[in-house]
């Protein structure tokens, strides 16, 4: 697709292409709500030029599921109650993807650190940094490609 | 009421309704929503804290290309919002109040145009004296900000005589209290899409009460309420906010005058300039005891910053003061309640409604006390703790469902269990505690719930109600409640939310009522069809309709239980009767209003009652305070979902937390000094203690299965125990919130002796050394 130099990864994901998943919640980089992965790396899409994306394999909480089949992440969110208003729920889950496709034998510490730029106002991250670890076992588990449900 | 079968599904932890939808990005909060040539709207606002308004003059930007209206108060039939005390205007008109006030309104065909117009309105002012400090405010010569002096609202509880009770005192204690404004900060910023088409104007909008925005928005632009609709949005967080002026009503606005879908997003800088606060209060407190610890008297006198508009101010007000004595039985009280206007930004309702400040007060005032008289901090709570029998402040017996005693003691084991870790290296520990009540619903006025349930020909169910889920997972509890009524799983009950079309008037998401208040509606609701659909399926069997036992979704005999009737053929038979599968559900819990001039009565129902510790290290060196645990025990009633409630508990640590130590909103003249995200702290899972929830179930005879409710209970009282944390590492007693490392680091430096030696002083909760 053709967009504009000074278009936004997070605007041409919302408005081009409809992608309403990623959220929108300061476009300053500061809150963490538009995390997506750029070729399994965790950013920020807020900050982001869309052609700087050019080429690259972007991730967004639409393309977590396959089908019907969640995510063991969002699976986990799910049972462990880690989600309330939902706001920060996507990027919070693509944060934490990118942690546990990097090692899925991470520390508490770790959570938190991988979670410390996603703001969460409802939960104070108990319950997140729960269902993350619940995850993070069940693909060590289950390995680490064939973690589904 | 007891109920003849065995609870199932009150009191699991049902996953949310919602998550789903939330997991797999599929909710639409009103920033997701799109219209083909749909405007985009932004607002000119005041960039002065108070003027008289010349002249407006939007010719110009008018002439911008791609701008299609700009729009002032002229555009506006009845230029006030607010049905209590109608003060604030939608545009202004005469006079800004505030930075931030909303002067004209651009809708453009692109956001982007939208805000290259705005530099091209023309708006002439001559500037007022700001007032920013309440206390000026109320001085008879500060310039009046509304039509009369500044003084808001002035209310005050009378009992027994307070100033005799603090004459025969043995020991009186002293202080005033200042606490900060605080940004609700939730991570969905404002928005709201409006879309006048055929006479009719549909809003959607992240609405916690979605019937009163109807109303109010069908005022304001002079259309009958059925030519309005406003359809609830997922909200993405609110803990009070995005009521009234909300987007949702500049998009109704514009697309009533454009013919044109609107759409309204704040930016984040936005959001903090242009939505309500939570008010700062000043709190001069006064407590007299006996020797023993038993408290005699209080009295309080206190302002709150209102800023520059009422919003909703005098039901905050109310709370914080009918709860300033604190959960304990107070024989003489004088409570005065001021709220004053300033051209500051306008506070509005925030979790906890003017409790949390007062309990600030109240739980360091008790702790004091405590160590004044070298007794435990606990057992002083216990002493003057409410119990059933007790009396509150005004003069309402609470006879039963009253768990507080619980809560202190389930704490105090639980803190004595963990013991203080040992001072080393720079690092002094300390645990606090602090209790809370809370009144649960509106004070003093009738807030009735109201539901509608309906069986479907399939043989589920939907359950409509008026009220947002702001988050907080009330659809969730509604449904759990339905459900355990209609005998059924929780995912046959479908929640149909805050859609003015088909919902009914539930009341609004706020003052922790839903699970209380619109729960009890919805058992009534559940129960009447119930019985609809019993009669019917008993007149299929050929039985009396108290003979059928319901299970599963079938009615049947006990004595054969194969001669069952599913709901779905109860349904078909109702309708072949002629009878609609469908019952309504109202409650209105039974409230006593206040005497205006004592504020004595009965205006809560039911109340919530709470105890919390903290676990706090205080760097002596750096001034840092770290909150390592925290151990909240609640008794919620009957916790219908407990990750719902314990989730609720954690979240409101988090804020809790950072009302303690890290969030303000800093002003200079009236204007946000730190309006975005890296510069207004909250709390990061980095800063989260590690949190114990304990939960005491002090049935409320009139709740859905004895449930109250916990959403603001949760954060009451975790700042002054923080705080008391504080003072039992360090001796440091803080009477100004937040406690920033700077104003540690200074007390240390200024008794540096306190950081060193053993200063807890206080039996039961000491620091280490």
């Amino acid at each position: 697709m053709v967009t504009r130099p000074d278009r936004l990864l997070l605007d041409l994901l919302r408005e081009d292409l409809g992608l309403t998943g990623t959220k929108k919640g300061c476009e300053r980089g500061e809150c963490g709500a538009c995390t997506v992965l750029i070729n399994g790396k965790a950013v920020v899409s807020c900050l982001i030029p869309a052609f700087k994306a050019d080429g690259a394999e972007i991730l967004t909480v639409e393309g977590m599921a396959e089908g019907d089949r969640l995510h063991p992440l969002q699976q986990a969110f799910w049972e462990e109650g880690a989600v309330q208003c939902g706001y920060c729920t996507p990027g919070m889950l693509l944060s934490a993807k990118a942690l546990l496709d990097e090692s899925a034998e991470s520390s508490v510490e770790e959570v938190k650190r991988a979670i410390s730029g996603n703001l969460c106002r409802c939960t104070g991250y108990t319950k997140i940094i729960q269902a993350i670890l619940a995850a993070s076992e069940k693909i060590r588990k289950n390995g680490s490609k064939v973690p589904r449900e | 009421m007891k109920e003849p079968y065995d609870i199932m599904i009150v009191g699991q932890s049902v996953p949310r309704v919602d998550a789903l939808s939330k997991l797999t990005g599929n909710a639409i909060y009103a920033g997701d929503i799109s219209f083909p040539g749909m405007l985009h709207l932004k607002l000119l606002r005041s960039d002065r804290p108070h003027a008289k308004i010349l002249n407006i003059q939007t010719e110009q930007a008018e002439r911008h290309p791609g701008i299609i209206a700009v729009l002032t108060y002229k555009d506006i039939p009845v230029n006030r919002i607010n049905l209590g005390k109608p003060d604030q205007p939608v545009l202004c008109d005469e006079k800004v109040r505030y930075i931030g006030d909303p002067v004209a309104l651009v809708a453009a065909e692109s956001a982007e145009s939208a805000e290259e117009a705005l530099p091209l309105i023309r708006v002439d002012y001559k500037d007022l004296p700001g007032v920013f400090s309440p206390e000026e405010a109320l001085l008879p010569e500060t310039v009046c900000i509304h039509e009369n002096d500044n003084l808001l609202l002035d209310r005050t509880v009378l009992k027994g005589d307070a100033e005799q009770g603090l004459k025969d005192s043995e020991v009186v204690i002293t202080n005033t209290y200042r606490t900060q404004m605080v940004e609700h900060a939730y991570l969905e910023p404002d928005a709201g899409v409006a879309n006048y088409e055929e006479g009719r104007l549909t809003v959607w909008m992240p609405s916690k009460y979605a019937h009163a925005d109807l109303r109010e928005l069908a005022g304001v632009l002079g259309l009958a309420v059925d030519q309005v609709r406003v359809v609830n949005t997922t909200i993405g967080g609110c803990f009070g906010d995005k009521t009234s002026l909300s987007p949702g009503y500049y998009a109704a606005l514009a697309s009533l005058r454009t013919k044109k879908p609107s759409k309204m997003v704040f930016s984040r800088e936005e959001s903090f300039i242009g939505s309500r606060k939570r008010h700062p209060f000043i709190i001069h407190y006064t407590t007299g005891a006996t020797r023993e610890g038993r408290i005699v008297a209080v009295k309080v006198e206190m302002i709150a910053d209102a800023g520059a508009y009422a919003a909703s101010t005098p039901g905050v007000l109310v709370k914080a003061l009918i709860h300033a004595t604190g959960p304990y039985d107070v024989p003489n009280v004088f409570v005065r309640a001021r709220s004053v206007y300033t051209n500051n930004p306008v506070a509005g309702s925030m979790r906890g409604l003017g409790v949390p400040q007062v309990a600030a007060a109240h739980e360091s005032q008790i702790d004091i006390l405590a160590e004044t008289l070298h007794l435990d901090p606990f057992e002083v709570r216990l002493k003057n703790g409410l119990k059933p029998g007790s009396f509150t402040a005004t003069g309402q017996l609470l006879r039963e469902s009253v768990g507080l005693a619980e809560t202190i003691t389930k704490v105090k084991e639980e803190i004595s269990r963990r013991g203080i870790p040992k001072a080393s290296g720079s690092k002094r520990y300390g645990w606090g505690t602090a209790a809370m009540f809370y009144g649960i619903g509106a004070a003093g006025r009738p807030n009735p719930g109201r539901s509608v349930i309906e069986a479907n020909d399939s043989g589920d169910f939907e359950l409509y109600v008026g009220c947002g889920d702001v988050g907080q997972g009330s659809s969730t509890v509604l449904a759990q409640i339905a459900a355990e009524v209609l005998r059924c799983k929780t995912e046959k009950i479908r929640v149909i939310v805050g859609d003015t079309d088909c919902c009914p008037d539930s009341g609004v998401t706020a003052a922790s009522r839903l699970t209380y208040v619109v729960g009890r509606s919805v058992q009534i609701a559940a129960q009447g069809l119930k019985e609809l659909l019993q009669r019917s399926a008993a007149s299929l069997i050929e039985i009396a309709p108290e003979d059928v036992r319901f299970e599963k979704g079938f009615f049947y005999p006990p004595e054969a239980p194969r001669r069952r009737i599913s709901v779905a053929q109860a349904v078909k038979r109702l309708k072949e009767e002629g009878l609609s599968p469908r019952a309504e559900g109202v409650f209105d819990p039974e409230t006593k209003a206040l005497d205006p001039k004592t504020a004595q009565g009965s205006p809560m129902a039911t109340y919530a009652f709470a105890t919390q510790g903290a676990l706090v290290s205080v760097d002596v060196d750096s001034g840092e305070v770290e909150v390592l645990s925290l151990v909240a025990c609640h008794d919620v009633g009957r916790a219908v979902n407990p990750a719902g409630v314990t989730g609720q508990i954690e979240g409101a640590v988090s804020m809790g937390l950072g009302y303690a130590l890290m969030e303000e909103v800093l002003l200079k003249n009236g204007r946000i000094l730190n309006p975005s995200f890296s510069q207004y702290f909250m709390a990061t899972s980095l800063d989260m203690p590690e949190t114990q929830s304990l939960l005491v179930e002090a049935e409320e005879p009139s709740g859905p299965f004895g449930a109250k409710g916990v959403g603001e209970p949760a954060l009451i009282p975790t700042a002054p125990a923080i705080l008391n944390a504080i003072y039992a590492a360090i001796g440091f007693r803080a009477k100004e919130l937040p406690v920033n490392p700077e104003g540690v680091w200074r007390f240390l430096r200024s008794v540096p002796e306190k950081g060193t030696d053993d200063p807890g002083a206080t039996p039961g909760v000491k620091g280490s050394s």
